[in-house]
């Protein structure tokens, strides 16, 4: 979880993680900064988070985007 | 024989009703096989081989791939999770010598026979005779349809490596996914999951299928006959002899060009999805109104549709998040601002993508220039996107604004018809050759001669009518299908409408063989 | 079943509208002078006592005349040659006619321009398709004598129109078109003296020869052609209508353009004598030079008004005398007249 808010916060750093609810539906991340996040958590989780799994569900707080990560991990 | 041809319609009466053949019901995909491989021959192409192979590749690659992911689930199942991990490694690394394998033949066999020339025009140019090196040029034919094939094959080998399709046992099914022969020529460009149970599932005739069907195909031949082709030669003449013309007409012409490539493009789609329909089977659709996109990447998400999801879904996307770029995003993170630094990946994903757009429309270099020159427009409008965004603010200008809205189509087709300056002409020299003349030569006339050079009077009706009509159905379109518009109306007013499209294309289309220069004949 | 129904009326729907809308633009924008529609209405008007027929290219038209056959012989002719008449056409011509008329003979008019493979010209074919009178006749034509894609240029007259907002044509071609003349099938033009017959008044100005020399001919029979020959001729021995071949006078300058007449002659002889036909070389006839100069053609290839009466008379003069079992050898010599001085020599 701790790697995980590095991440977020090297991304954008004028964004509290901590408390933000809907990161996609709200509009606060856009498809770039998705993109750009998507590549860093395969690189420092080894896993494949695949365009499939670029839903709003997955990604629109910092707890679902750990549960995602979790999820993928025990997958492999 | 091509798809807009009297002889394609006789084929394909041909094919429709072996294909509804009662006792035939099951084997309607191998009546299509057929149908394909013929036609496919019918187009006078011999080279048969290059096909083959890549339907046998891409049939062995699939099955070989799904083999892997299966044997993953099972050893998954079986064993350890420490042991899998390992496994999955090994199996990931065996996919990617197939993935690896079949890539390489394919792409190879679209370079080879569709780029070697440009690479060897290139090399003598570098080597420039020296030491008395030079390769001769292998002109092969370019096999039908093998940009658009081969792109379909390869993005079935990934979607089967990736699990989200399965892979087909049937060689001859593989075969008819790779060769059906109303998408072969120009696409579209299906996948693998909506259209092969398409094409193997068994259709009946179905009233709705012919009457929509033949709607889209006389649709189809409307905006290639009486719009595209009576443009064609005009807008050829601008090009040809650019020289002699301002700069404000070959503005024109790119604006003429962008118009008649688009309505070609889509009438043929139009005829194809319609044949198509006649037999059961939906096609992807291509196009949607791209000449009312609000800005350049709206354009590219609206226009050729499946080769540009294509390239999103097969190159884009896994570029974007490959390691590369994260590294060069992670250099960017060091050295420019947040907000741009997040666009890095995108933008190296970008690059590649419309490089390869460029490249794959054509082999040569102005191609090369047009697919860089998006890439560029789009990459820079995603980086003064926030400086945009104050300015309209500060000039309270709300997006929903009609004219705001209007401006930004007028916009996005002007800069598109620009670029369309390097397709449009039969060289690079020549096209920048007229993009020069427009920016330093541009005079605003008002004369026939400037805005519609060589154009017979009577032709320009014509394609004015044919513009209204099918500007008007865009526009209506947009709103909802102009089918079930038409639907609504009475039985009466729909079929006034139909037979005034027959009629007018009989009377004002470019069909069969033309009759230029006609009564001189008979004086003798 | 019901949607069969349903299909065949919509098709039924679609084929009248379209019959309806052609036959008002052939109206509105067929020019009224021209002499096709006039030739085809008189055509029309003598189906079923047509015992002669004319056919060939427009060395034909220009070159019989059924007035002056008929007023000699006491036959009733047609001319139905039609501008560079492909050979497939001339067929289907004669098939069409053969079926609902009492034709005895037919005049084939022969040229070398007729066996040659042509660049495809679409009024080549209008012209022969327009005078298929038969649904059958038009029908056959496409399928055999057509290209798919040259269907809808036969079938519709709206797609031969190339321009349709030529505003003060179109008044020109309506005032006549409703006109008593029109009406009474009177073309405006003087050149058209009925029955498929064209008189040009123009005088040929070109060189005149004494002597032509011979060279290598590169003349080339198309395959295509030549079998549409063969069937013609086939197709006459069956029905035992006589079938006369005729090379119909040309000027010396055409006759210099051919290199070697001879060749043509003898492909034409042979083919004749192999398929029960006969064949008469004018440009053989003893007389050609003296009775035929210049003055008789409107241009090298075409005989005028006056060289289509005098050519006319002297076949309807041959003609009887042939029936009539006289011989005819009289009238031809073994060469080319244009040649003869040389083979003297």
């Amino acid at each position: 979880m701790e790697k995980l808010m590095e991440i977020l916060k090297n991304l954008r750093p004028e964004v509290d993680f901590n408390t933000e609810k809907s990161l996609i539906d709200g509009g606060v991340l856009d498809s770039f900064d998705l993109v750009s996040l998507i590549g860093e958590l395969n690189e420092e989780f080894e896993i494949e988070i695949s365009f499939d799994d670029m839903e709003p569900e997955n990604f629109n707080s910092a707890e679902q985007i750990y549960q995602m990560i979790v999820r993928l991990q025990s997958e492999e | 024989m091509t798809i807009n041809s009297m002889s394609f319609l006789l084929f394909f009466l041909g094919t429709a009703v072996v294909y509804y053949l009662p006792f035939l019901k099951k084997y309607q995909w191998a009546v299509l096989l057929a149908a394909s491989y013929l036609f496919y021959f019918f187009t006078g192409t011999d080279n048969f081989i290059y096909i083959l192979i890549t339907t046998v590749t891409t049939h062995f690659s699939a099955l070989a791939l799904s083999r892997k992911n299966k044997q993953l689930k099972e050893y998954k199942e079986r064993c350890k999770k420490e042991e899998a991990a390992e496994y999955k490694e090994r199996i990931k690394r065996e996919k990617k010598r197939i993935i690896f394998f079949d890539v390489v033949i394919n792409v190879g066999i679209l370079i080879f026979v569709k780029y070697s020339n440009f690479f060897i025009f290139n090399i003598n140019r570098i080597l420039d005779g020296e030491r008395g090196i030079e390769l001769k040029a292998l002109n092969i034919l370019v096999p039908l349809g093998i940009s658009y094939y081969t792109l379909q094959s390869i993005g079935y080998v990934l979607d089967v490596s990736k699990g989200k399709t399965k892979a087909e046992a049937n060689l001859l099914k593989t075969a008819l996914f790779v060769s059906y022969f109303p998408q072969i020529t120009q696409g579209p460009i299906g996948r693998f999951e909506k259209l092969a149970p398409r094409l193997f599932r068994s259709h009946k005739p179905a009233w709705q299928n012919l009457s929509f069907g033949c709607q889209r195909i006389l649709w189809g031949f409307f905006k290639k006959t009486v719009i595209a082709d009576r443009m064609n030669p005009f807008v050829d003449e601008i090009f040809l002899n650019f020289q002699q013309y301002s700069g404000f007409t070959l503005f024109l012409g790119c604006m003429y060009f962008s118009i008649q490539a688009y309505v070609d493009f889509s009438a043929y789609m139009d005829i194809a999805a319609g044949y198509s329909q006649i037999l059961g089977i939906k096609l992807e659709e291509n196009f949607m109104r791209p000449f009312l996109s609000q800005s350049l990447a709206e354009y590219w998400r609206r226009w050729h549709i499946t080769l540009s999801s294509w390239f999103r879904d097969y190159l884009f996307y896994p570029l974007s998040i490959s390691k590369p770029a994260v590294k060069l995003s992670r250099m960017g993170r060091k050295y420019l601002p947040a907000r741009i630094a997040k666009l890095v990946p995108s933008i190296y994903a970008m690059f590649v993508v419309w490089f390869a757009t460029g490249f794959w429309h054509d082999a040569s270099w102005r191609y090369i220039l047009w697919g860089v020159a998006n890439g560029i427009i789009m990459i820079s409008s995603m980086c003064f996107s926030g400086t945009f965004q104050t300015w309209k603010e500060k000039l309270h200008i709300k997006d929903e604004n009609r004219l705001w809205r209007l401006f930004r189509r007028v916009r996005t087709f002007l800069l598109i018809s620009l670029l369309k300056v390097f397709p449009a002409a039969d060289s690079t020299g020549n096209s920048l050759q007229i993009l020069k003349h427009i920016v330093t030569d541009f005079q605003i006339s008002f004369s026939y001669q400037a805005w519609f050079p060589g154009l017979i009077k009577n032709y320009l009706a014509y394609i004015l009518f044919g513009l209204i009509l099918f500007f008007a159905v865009s526009i209506r379109q947009e709103k909802e299908p102009v089918r079930n518009y038409l639907a609504r109306k009475s039985f009466v007013l729909r079929w006034c409408l139909y037979l005034i499209i027959l009629c007018s294309v009989l009377a004002f289309g470019v069909l069969g063989t033309g009759i230029s220069g006609g009564f001189e004949y008979a004086q003798y | 079943m019901r949607s069969i129904k349903k299909i065949a009326g919509r098709l039924l729907l679609i084929c009248i509208v379209l019959w309806l809308f052609d036959t008002i633009v052939e109206f509105l924008y067929r020019p009224y002078n021209r002499y096709t529609p006039y030739a085809i209405r008189e055509l029309k008007e003598c189906q079923g006592s047509i015992d002669t027929l004319f056919l060939g290219t427009s060395t034909a038209y220009r070159g019989f005349s059924p007035d002056v056959f008929d007023r000699e012989l006491g036959t009733f002719s047609f001319n139905a040659a039609t501008a560079s008449q492909p050979a497939q056409g001339t067929l289907a011509l004669l098939k069409d006619e053969a079926e609902r008329n009492p034709i005895k003979r037919v005049f084939l008019g022969v040229s070398p321009r007729m066996l040659v493979k042509e660049e495809a010209h679409i009024e080549r074919k209008t012209e022969v398709y327009d005078r298929l009178l038969s649904l059958k006749g038009k029908f056959l034509y496409l399928a055999e004598g057509c290209t798919s894609e040259e269907w809808l240029n036969l079938i519709f007259y709206a797609v031969r129109v190339d321009k349709y907002f030529n505003i003060g044509k179109l008044k020109k071609n309506l005032s006549y078109k409703l006109s008593d003349a029109y009406r009474e099938n009177r073309a405006p033009m003087a050149t058209y003296k009925g029955k498929g017959f064209l008189a040009g008044k123009e005088v040929y100005q070109g060189q005149e020869y004494e002597t032509i020399v011979k060279r290598e001919s590169a003349w080339k029979v198309d395959d295509e052609n030549q079998q549409a020959l063969i069937e013609i001729m086939e197709y006459c021995k069956e029905r035992e209508i006589e079938l006369i071949l005729v090379f119909i006078p040309v000027s010396g300058a055409e006759i210099d353009g051919y290199k070697d007449l001879g060749v043509i002659h003898e492909y034409f002889r042979e083919m004749a004598d192999r398929h029960g036909a006969i064949f008469w070389d004018f440009n053989y006839y003893k007389g050609l030079k003296e009775e035929f100069p210049n003055s008789m053609f409107q241009d090298k290839r075409h005989l005028n008004e006056a060289g289509g009466h005098a050519f006319t008379q002297l076949i309807a003069e041959v003609y009887e005398k042939y029936k009539g079992g006289e011989g005819i050898e009289g009238y031809f010599l073994d060469t080319c007249p244009y040649y003869e001085n040389l083979i003297d020599e």
